[in-house]
């Protein structure tokens, strides 16, 4: 979905790219100016909407060394709206951009904490990569994205039937990323699986 | 921006120490990154010990640079990092050089994962890495006063 589609939906840039930052990563606090920077708006356009989406159930506010933080509800009724912000946003757009240069990458998904949004704002990026990329190359080319997001970015690289040969065998590396909650960012990675599988 | 030996030490819990600077240590250290280097050409032993054999003769390149700025690693916590960071800035790698071979060093912490296990391609594109930067490190020190 592009983010034109998603302006319309949400009513303004700022309350989406507002909504985007707090729901892409609950488990990630922002205080009003930082939510304010991260969004666009003016400190004080930030301060009335956490205001609204604080009474509507849509944020809760906790105190942190003396100072408020806002975090995206954990309610499981929102689940759909962290998993809508996730797929455009900035972590994955710049994630995207820099695989979708890089040879011999069929699928690519995060997994780990920050799929399953428990991830805080210095947690590692873990992502798994199909295809015929070099893991020693794929990780020298994702320290500048590292470097921009502010946390290390740890790719595995898997062929397609090395990964389908770890599953067979109940490898828990590649049943939890199956059974886990992924963030697409390449491909279509349970198309790569069933086709590898012939299933 | 790659920190300096006395940047990183700086650090609050830095793994780093000043020591006076030995052209003995020196001579130690780089001979025993060639033989590390060597011991990663050895088909005859695993992938896995040769990537290791790779990242120390990285490392222990990196560590005479150090010991001829003046300084020594501790054992502590992140003196992999450290080491190589400082050498890094020191004999004046670039940024991507840098990434590559720091991208062998995260290498070691994925290898104790289940079902993680290196290929000769892979140790042979180590090398590849290596080998270059050993040669950088000949070169800064050919340009050093001697210590």
């Amino acid at each position: 979905m592009n983010e034109s589609t998603l302006v319309e939906v949400f009513g303004s840039l700022g309350r989406l790219r507002a909504l985007r930052a707090l729901f892409a990563e609950p488990e990630r606090g922002f205080g009003q100016r930082e939510l304010a920077a991260e969004a666009g708006l003016d400190p004080g356009g930030v301060a009335r909407l956490l205001k609204r989406w604080t009474s509507a159930g849509l944020v809760t506010r906790r105190q942190l060394d003396g100072l408020p933080r806002y975090y995206a509800s954990t309610d499981p009724a929102l689940a759909p709206l962290v998993t809508l912000m996730q797929q455009d946003s900035a972590l994955v757009r710049t994630l995207r951009q820099a695989l979708s240069g890089l040879p011999g990458v069929d699928a690519a998904v995060i997994f780990g904490s920050v799929a399953r949004g428990a991830a805080g704002a210095a947690s590692d990026l873990d992502v798994v990569v199909l295809g015929r990329a070099s893991e020693l190359k794929l990780n020298a080319a994702l320290k500048p994205v590292g470097r921009k997001l502010g946390r290390a970015v740890h790719a595995t690289a898997c062929t397609l039937d090395s990964f389908k040969n770890q599953l067979r065998g109940g490898e828990s590396f590649a049943v939890g990323v199956v059974q886990g909650p992924r963030v697409p960012l390449i491909g279509d990675f349970d198309a790569a699986l069933l086709q590898a599988t012939g299933q | 921006m790659l920190r300096s030996f006395k940047q990183l030490a700086s650090e609050p819990d830095a793994p780093l120490k000043p020591l006076a600077a030995n052209a003995r240590d020196v001579v130690a250290w780089l001979q025993a990154a060639q033989v590390k280097l060597h011991d990663a050409k050895q088909t005859v032993v695993s992938a896995g010990k040769r990537m290791d054999a790779a990242w120390d003769a990285v490392l222990l390149a990196c560590l005479a640079v150090a010991c001829a700025q003046g300084w020594r690693a501790t054992s502590d916590k992140g003196h992999h990092a450290a080491v190589f960071e400082g050498a890094a800035q020191a004999t004046g790698l670039g940024q991507g050089r840098f990434d590559e071979l720091d991208a062998l060093r995260d290498w070691r912490n994925r290898k104790y994962r289940a079902g993680q296990f290196s290929t000769a391609a892979e140790v042979e594109e180590a090398i590849v890495l290596v080998t270059p930067f050993h040669v950088d490190v000949a070169s800064w020190f050919a340009d050093q006063p001697p210590c």
